[in-house]
């Protein structure tokens, strides 16, 4: 676990790479959360990324839904 | 009765047959816009030299026997993220106040295409960041069934102004519960569509991968002939490009049909406040009445995608921000600021990651929750609605779990939901319920609401204050 002030200046670091030069507003529970978030995510991805997802694959998946909504209002079910 | 009393489609059709002026109808919105509207403080602007000569445009093509289409001469006002030619839409926010749109939001051209009239913009959450419908520059809205109450946002005026009777309807958006929260909290219907059945260029973003124009009208009925007009394929948003085109309001007019309804298993509502399941539970009784089967559906919670869809909001709110987090962050409230902000520091693998992961729980999600039932019944705000003073520097909907937790979820799945009204906690507030359907299936949503409002009549209770 990173101590309070090592996150701060982790945070300011990031802060200045995304042009952010007032950088005063930047606090622990900013840190705090977007540490527990990524941590998340990347507890989620490690479940559940396989091999072959794409970012497409929603798009692909509202195709196929609309194509079966059309039809079903076409054949009025 | 008066001409504000009659709901969307009643009052279109009433114009239409000549016994309501366009005029008539359009300067009682405007009025009661100036006055209670800003007296609950859901008014941002008043469109009323355009609007009036609409209205009489309108009268005139009448009598001439020319009818502008299944809206004619009805007026409507919007969430102020909506563009609208010539005008400032600031999205409740001091960063966008100067901005003055060139041209019109489809969404909107939709419905003045079919003859409504727009008479005004409507308060929202800053940047529609906010699910209270805390707003620091403009100050609170208020809940037309008590002043001091919260109206949910961020589409807080679009759910006041038709719940308090200023207009039969309204669209708003909705990211991650933005119209039905609001709509929940005001006793009103809120239709959160399909992503990408209704186009949304020219509606100022939060999150572009979750962002849906929501139609927010008292009936379910009206929330499906809002659909007839602004759902589809529309060149200015390619996303749209295989969207149905499905008659809504036919849809719900057909015979009833004995939907299998499924409930969520007690864990998943471990959090939800005991007078919001007692409403739950009365309103799965009228659905019992109405031959519906309700049966126990096995799905995970939705922490996993809750989480997801909140990494998604904050990085593309972040990067559409970004420039003006690092010139002016004065100029957003700290509560934006903040939430923004936490954007800024998720690497852009943990974006790709929820994104990738979308097409995938997606469809688990779908064949999971509809293996056995045609829609899903959920709550949708899961507390009573809260005071005003419960939420003083607009915190709410920032941390990780919050008042959205039955919504989120849906934004990032995409499957369309809607909220509609389940009478009333002890605090007089209005309690709700959520339907949630398969993608593109909002013609079954809306015929299931619109039975059960066939059934009850919380949704047409008016509030102390409306016109």
């Amino acid at each position: 676990m990173e101590s309070a002030p090592d996150m701060q200046n982790d945070l300011h670091a990031i802060a200045r790479l995304q042009g952010l030069t007032q950088d005063q507003w930047l606090t622990d529970r900013v840190a705090t959360l977007a540490r527990d978030t990524n941590d998340l995510v990347r507890a989620i991805a490690a479940r559940e990324l396989e091999l072959g997802q794409a970012p497409g694959d929603f798009a692909g998946l509202l195709l196929e839904a609309a194509q079966r909504a059309q039809s079903d209002a076409d054949s009025g079910s | 009765m008066q001409i504000l009393d009659l709901e969307l489609g009643e009052l279109a059709a009433r114009i239409s047959a000549g016994d309501i002026s366009a005029r008539a109808a359009t300067l009682a919105s405007l009025e009661a816009l100036d006055r209670a509207g800003r007296a609950l403080n859901c008014t941002v602007e008043i469109y009323a030299e355009e609007a009036i000569a609409a209205a009489e445009a309108a009268d005139q093509d009448l009598v001439r026997g020319r009818n502008h289409g299944r809206l004619h001469g009805v007026p409507m006002a919007h969430k102020d993220l909506f563009d609208v030619a010539g005008r400032v839409v600031a999205a409740g926010s001091k960063i966008r106040k100067s901005y003055r749109a060139g041209s019109t939001a489809s969404a909107i051209r939709s419905l003045a295409e079919a003859g409504a009239i727009n008479v005004g913009a409507l308060h929202m959450s800053e940047l529609a960041l906010s699910p209270t419908g805390y707003n620091q520059h403009l100050g609170p809205c208020r809940n037309p069934w008590n002043p001091d109450f919260v109206t949910g946002g961020s589409s807080s005026g679009s759910a006041a102004a038709v719940a308090a009777r200023l207009i039969p309807a309204s669209l708003g958006s909705d990211t991650g519960g933005s119209a039905r929260i609001p709509a929940a909290a005001c006793g009103v219907t809120g239709l959160k569509p399909t992503y990408s059945l209704v186009a949304k260029d020219g509606v100022t973003p939060l999150a572009p991968s979750l962002d849906c124009v929501s139609p927010i009208a008292r009936s379910a009925a009206d929330c499906a002939l809002l659909l007839d007009v602004i759902a589809g394929p529309r060149a200015a948003d390619p996303a749209t490009t295989n969207a149905p085109r499905v008659n809504y309001s036919k849809a719900i007019g057909m015979a009833r049909k004995a939907y299998r309804i499924g409930v969520l298993p007690s864990r998943l509502l471990r959090g939800v406040d005991s007078e919001v399941v007692q409403a739950l539970d009365q309103t799965l009784a009228v659905f019992r009445r109405l031959g519906m089967r309700i049966e126990e559906i096995d799905i995970d919670g939705f922490d996993t995608l809750n989480v997801l869809n909140r990494t998604v909001l904050v990085i593309e709110a972040a990067t559409l921000h970004r420039r003006d987090l690092a010139e002016r962050p004065n100029d957003f409230s700290g509560h934006v600021r903040s939430r923004l902000q936490t954007g800024l520091f998720l690497p852009a693998t943990r974006y790709l990651e929820a994104i990738t992961l979308r097409g995938k729980l997606a469809r688990q999600f779908v064949e999971r929750a509809f293996a056995t039932v045609d829609l899903v019944f959920m709550p949708c705000l899961p507390i009573p609605v809260p005071a005003i003073a419960s939420d003083p520097e607009g915190v709410s909907g920032t941390g990780s779990a919050d008042i959205m937790d039955f919504t989120r979820a849906m934004n990032y799945l995409g499957v369309p939901a809607i909220s509609i009204p389940a009478g009333f906690t002890s605090s007089g507030l209005p309690a709700s319920f959520q339907l949630v359907a398969r993608h593109f299936e909002e013609a079954r949503l809306l015929a299931a609401a619109h039975w059960y409002q066939q059934e009850t009549d919380w949704h047409r209770r008016q509030p102390p204050a409306s016109t």
